[in-house]
């Protein structure tokens, strides 16, 4: 059963005043809870086809699971990085 | 048009030799009464499709006078076949199942005796696991946890760049209090006196030459005290040696005294021994000679008590027998005193032997072992005595070095500049200071430039700490709003089905609450009060699970086609009808068995449509 999409900003997120004011940073924001409902749904996928019987842990996890998971991770974590340092840059110009 | 569906069932459990099924699309209805083979069929569909663990165990699945059953379900164009084989008290399995989840399938659609949300219905427990195990629910807890285990990973470096944050502060403070002080020190330095350059030459040269003539003064004097030292040893030495040797002398000596001419007093005392061993022959010839007539009296005295016969027994001359007792006599004094005189000769002989002895030993260890330790002792005195003889040498050279190197010392201090010295070690002081906090200040430089920036790194792990929170966030609310949707999907479905049977005339509710345990609250007129699970009947506790199945067949098997309800005979015929229509408008084909009493039917029929009631 697919949980609905969220929309609504993530809790503990976005509570920078200035950036909540800033356009660009409203937009990266957007981009941001894009890209995490994306990791989310992915992960859901990875572990669906990788695990027959789910564990009840994440130590249990299959290697071949927890490194796709992983890999997953750092993908979207690199994302989410060079998003931080473009608003960095923008507000320093 | 959906087909029917054949099934084939060859020895399972009731059903021996091989029967032959047919299912309609829509209801299908088996009734029969006891042991005509309704459970049985449920069996043959549960082998069909429960996975090979699952049916390992459960023996009673083939006839009991059979090794081998069979069953084969023709759906879709395909044939679907399980074979069972009885093995080591278990069973052993062959053939595909009908549905790659089938545990998943007999959980949901197959309502039989031994399903698990039915019985956890029954006994009252919690269904957090049976019903929300197969949501999504699970997934994305364990990709919170994930998460959660990376931001975890993050937080532990984060704290050891944080450490060397806190190290590199440490580190600049210190360079920062060096620079301030290097700045003053420096500062101290220019502002002192300059000496002129041939002056600091000339006190340069005086400070080395009295610096030299120092370091020559203690040297010698260190040279004299160990020769010194050395000499009172070899004293020490040589005495203890000349002790020695006077303790050996005095031993030979008094030897000597006490036996001035030692080879006269062997051979004398050899002499003394060889009279001895003479006079003791001569004692033991006359004994011999005393005991053969001694004998002979003796026997000759026998001759006269025993026979009368006077005479001797070896020269026939007459003799007397009073002659004769005191010959006897006079002989054994004699035997006594020759004893006597033997024994005593023995004893002086043996006495002297001894003492001989004991002088012979003693001359040789005076001659030989005492006078090579004399000789030993004498050597050892002459390398002593050499020794010493030399080092008394190299004192003698020594000492006159020590006056000339005083007075050298002396003069040069009494010519040394010591405003000017006192001048320049404080320059060099400082000088040494500054040296030494440079430094320390290039120390801790390259300490901080081995520490690195670590900004940029702190900043990255939390970018990271904040990455893997919101994604823990978003994967734990996923969680939490798929336990309320599948939570508030059950208990739809319940309502509905309490409504549809009736049941809302006694109770105001039947649900699941947080936590997935099934809860009632019962009516009775205006009054609402929560009633313990265990207090419904048995047929509202089977429907509350029947009504669960279906939801989660629909939930999480839209697309297997079979229902399966085992014994429904505690329903009313109304509420039976009912909730058979309900079911069967769910599934695209429901098999549901019931009871019926054999003197109305004695066999298994299948019908497709409800009879009246």
């Amino acid at each position: 059963m697919e949980s609905r999409e969220q929309k609504r900003p993530l809790p503990g997120f976005g509570g920078d005043s200035e950036e909540g004011r800033d356009s660009e940073s409203a937009r990266v924001r957007e981009d941001r809870i894009r890209l995490l409902n994306e990791i989310t749904s992915e992960g859901l996928q990875i572990l669906k086809k990788s695990e027959r019987h789910l564990p009840d842990t994440v130590e249990r996890l299959a290697p071949s699971t927890r490194k796709q998971l992983n890999d997953l991770m750092q993908r979207g974590l690199a994302v989410w990085t060079k998003a931080t340092k473009e608003v960095e840059n923008a507000r320093e110009s | 048009m959906p087909e029917n569906l054949s099934l084939s069932v060859e020895n399972i459990s009731g059903l021996y030799g091989t029967r032959r099924f047919e299912f309609k699309p829509g209801l299908n209805l088996v009734t029969a009464p006891n042991a005509a083979g309704k459970s049985s069929l449920i069996h043959a569909l549960q082998a069909l499709v429960l996975d090979e663990r699952d049916l390992s165990t459960r023996d009673y699945f083939l006839h009991t006078f059979e090794s081998m059953g069979r069953v084969e379900l023709s759906m879709g164009g395909h044939q679907y076949v399980r074979r069972l084989r009885a093995r080591d008290g278990g069973i052993s399995v062959g053939g595909e199942a009908l549905h790659p989840e089938g545990q998943k399938v007999n959980l949901f659609c197959i309502a039989s005796e031994d399903n698990e949300l039915v019985d956890r219905v029954k006994t009252g427990k919690a269904l957090r696991s049976t019903l929300l195990d197969f949501s999504d629910h699970k997934y994305y807890e364990l990709l919170g946890d994930f998460s959660e285990q990376q931001r975890l990973r993050s937080e532990s470096q984060l704290k050891q760049y944080r450490d060397k944050q806190a190290e590199l502060e440490l580190l600049t403070g210190q360079l920062g209090r060096i620079e301030a002080e290097l700045e003053q020190l420096e500062k101290e330095r220019k502002t002192m006196e300059e000496v002129p350059l041939e002056v600091v030459v000339k006190t340069e040269e005086e400070r080395r030459r009295l610096a030299q003539a120092q370091k020559e003064l203690s040297e010698i004097i260190g040279e004299i005290t160990a020769t010194e030292g050395d000499i009172s040893r070899i004293k020490n030495r040589l005495e203890d040696l000349r002790n020695q040797e006077l303790r050996l002398q005095q031993r030979v000596g008094d030897f000597e005294s006490q036996h001035p001419d030692i080879e006269d007093e062997l051979a004398s005392i050899d002499r003394e021994l060889e009279s001895y061993k003479n006079q003791l022959g001569q004692f033991r010839s006359e004994m011999d000679s005393v005991q053969a007539r001694l004998q002979d009296t003796s026997h000759n005295w026998t001759r006269h008590v025993k026979y009368g016969v006077d005479e001797c027994f070896a020269c026939g001359k007459p003799i007397k027998a009073e002659d004769l007792r005191d010959r006897q006599k006079k002989l054994e004094q004699r035997s006594a005193e020759l004893g006597n005189e033997i024994n005593s000769l023995q004893w002086r002989m043996d006495g002297r032997q001894k003492e001989r002895n004991q002088l012979q030993q003693e001359w040789t260890e005076v001659r030989s072992q005492i006078r090579a330790d004399l000789n030993n002792v004498r050597r050892a005195i002459d390398v002593q005595e050499d020794t010493h003889k030399k080092l008394e040498a190299k004192l003698d050279g020594l000492l006159p070095n020590r006056p000339k190197l005083s007075e050298l010392v002396k003069q040069l201090e009494a010519t040394f500049d010591k405003e000017t010295r006192e001048k320049l070690e404080k320059r060099r002081q400082l000088d040494e200071k500054i040296a030494r906090r440079d430094q320390d200040r290039k120390t801790k430089i390259a300490s901080l430039e081995q520490i690195g920036d670590v900004r940029t790194q702190i900043l990255q792990f939390q970018e990271e700490i904040r990455f893997y929170q919101q994604l823990k966030n978003l994967a734990s609310e996923k969680a939490e709003i798929v336990r309320r949707a599948v939570r508030d999907m059950f208990n739809e479905r319940i309502t509905e089905v309490y409504r549809l049977l009736e049941f809302d005339k006694d109770f105001e509710r039947i649900y699941l609450d947080d936590g997935f345990q099934l809860k009632i609250i019962r009516r009775f007129g205006d009054q609402r009060k929560p009633d313990n699970i265990n207090t419904l009947s048995r047929g509202e506790k089977e429907t509350v699970a029947l009504v669960l199945m279906l939801a989660g067949r629909e939930a999480y098997l839209p697309d297997f086609p079979l229902f399966v309800a085992d014994e429904t005979t505690f329903y009313d015929s109304t509420r039976f009808r009912k909730i058979v229509e309900y079911v069967s408008k769910r599934a695209p084909y429901t098999i549901i068995t019931n009871l019926v009493a054999k003197d109305k039917q004695d066999t298994l029929t299948i019908e497709h449509q409800l009879a009246l009631a």
